[in-house]
């Protein structure tokens, strides 16, 4: 018996993990969320930048991490215009480039924004494996790095100086911050080390779970200004916001499947166990 | 001779030229950082070129040879070649093209498929190879464990259900927090010392010519 469960098949395990994940999934549960002071601090940074001041919208991630980091990303949006500060979008990931767009545009139509006035997307632009040809040369001159704007279906491209929102963005001090949604490289750490270090912009955002380790140390230092991390954070953020997004449906989802594995985990060294007493 | 002195020289004319701009707001500088940064954008999209190019040979004899598997082999160059080839005819960020269909409706999905496999497989792998086999193993596995359970609000109610009057410190939120503000935060902070100045000693060596591997080894 012991034998038998020690080597169960691992197709049971996954089909395990399927059936929870689609019942969550369906019948989601409003699980009680505690507001962590790094979600605090976040949401704290965009409530003090004053109305009608612009931001840096950085969507630093890919489909992949899509479900940990999208929650949170349309939370902020909204907040962001819900608070009439206007957003400057842009992605240095590749993959990323379609889901900026849609983001932006659903969430600005949402809030009844307009765009090029209140908010543009100006899409991917290739800095290199860091992030380097785009976050260091912004700080200098932003409209030689987004020289146009992103050509949409009916929609040309025109020069960023033609742009009512782009109009006299010369550099990093046009924004009152910087706020990245990164999944690995490049990403907030980058952006803390070219844009931070250099031209003193606030640098905040949301972060896979997995990428929170190496940015506590900056986290904890001050010199991010708020860490919104994987789905719990985006729960958290959505909480401040006071509305039930996709990071509440998915937060009761990975908190059932976090459950399961740990008692995989106990039942596995219980069969350990149990054989070597045997033994 | 002369043919390492020259790459070595303009190895450390271009890193100088970025460590001067980092702390010289010269317009000069700027100009010239600028410049060569578009030349490491060129210089990396004919890297990517060549190894499209690797790509296509070593999956090409594959196919030729009719190996094991060949036919996975043949479906990777019919996706390269479709896939580029409506990219370089309708542009790879135009809106309504084949292209941006293909992105949005195939790679997207597959990419978050392929990443979503790994909760299966964790959860197969946690069953079978996480045990408490030494002491340090134990303390790695109650660590994850409590990370775990702390990082998901059901992990409080958990403990709460089992022991109602449990103190602040016994949840598993307030565990993990203080995990990750002091151990990890420690250990985090270390490694980012070290690698930086690893980092400068390497860049530094580069710099001056010492570390030559940009040639290949030699």
């Amino acid at each position: 018996m012991i034998e038998k469960i020690s080597k169960m098949d691992r197709r049971i395990i996954f089909v395990l993990i399927t059936i929870a994940l689609t019942v969550s999934l369906i019948y989601s549960v409003d699980l009680p969320i505690k507001i962590s002071p790094p979600v605090k601090t976040m949401y704290d940074t965009i409530e003090n930048i004053p109305e009608g001041s612009r931001i840096l919208f950085s969507f630093d991630y890919g489909p992949s991490t899509e479900p940990e980091v999208g929650g949170t990303a349309e939370a902020v949006l909204r907040h962001l215009f819900k608070r009439n500060i206007k957003v400057v979008a842009i992605t240095l990931w590749d993959e990323g480039e379609s889901i900026g767009d849609e983001v932006t545009e659903r969430i600005a139509k949402e809030m009844g924004k307009k765009e090029e006035e209140d908010w543009i997307y100006l899409g991917f632009k290739f800095g290199g494996p860091t992030g380097s040809g785009v976050i260091e040369p912004m700080g200098t001159d932003f409209h030689k790095v987004f020289p146009v704007t992103r050509k949409k279906e009916g929609k040309p491209s025109k020069s960023t100086n033609d742009v009512p929102i782009l109009q006299d963005v010369n550099n990093y001090d046009a924004f009152k911050a910087v706020i990245s949604f990164s999944a690995g490289v490049p990403g907030i750490k980058e952006y803390l080390q070219m844009a931070n270090s250099r031209y003193k912009i606030p640098v905040t955002g949301a972060c896979s779970k997995v990428t929170t380790p190496e940015l506590m140390p900056l986290l904890n230092s001050g010199q991010l200004s708020g860490l919104a991390a994987g789905v719990i954070g985006g729960a958290e953020y959505e909480k401040l916001m006071n509305y039930k997004g996709k990071a509440h449906k998915f937060a009761f989802a990975q908190s059932v499947v976090h459950i399961i594995i740990i008692g995989l985990i106990v039942l596995g060294n219980i069969m350990f166990f149990l054989s070597k007493k045997r033994s | 001779m002369i043919q390492r002195q020259i790459p070595i020289f303009l190895a450390f004319l271009g890193g100088a030229i970025m460590l001067l701009d980092y702390f010289i707001a010269h317009p000069y500088l700027a100009w010239l950082r600028e410049n060569l940064t578009n030349w490491a954008r060129i210089g990396f999209t004919f890297a990517l070129f060549l190894g499209i190019i690797n790509l296509v040979q070593v999956n090409l004899k594959k196919v030729a040879r009719q190996s094991a598997g060949w036919g996975y082999n043949a479906v990777l160059l019919i996706c390269v070649m479709v896939t580029m080839g409506f990219g370089f005819v309708q542009g790879p960020t135009e809106d309504g093209t084949i292209y941006k269909w293909m992105f949005n409706n195939i790679y997207r999905h597959c990419t978050a498929t392929m990443f979503g496999l790994l909760a299966f497989f964790i959860a197969s792998a946690a069953f079978r190879a996480f045990r408490a086999k030494n002491v340090e193993a134990t303390l790695l596995l109650v660590t994850a464990i409590v990370v775990m359970l702390g990082n998901v609000p059901l992990g409080d109610i958990f403990v709460q259900n089992i022991l109602p009057s449990a103190p602040k410190w016994l949840l598993p939120s307030y565990l993990q927090t203080k995990i990750m503000e002091i151990f990890v935060t420690a250990g985090q902070r270390a490694i980012l010392i070290a690698a930086a100045i690893g980092l400068v000693a390497v860049s530094m060596k580069i710099l001056a010519g010492i570390d030559r591997s940009y040639f290949g080894g030699d």
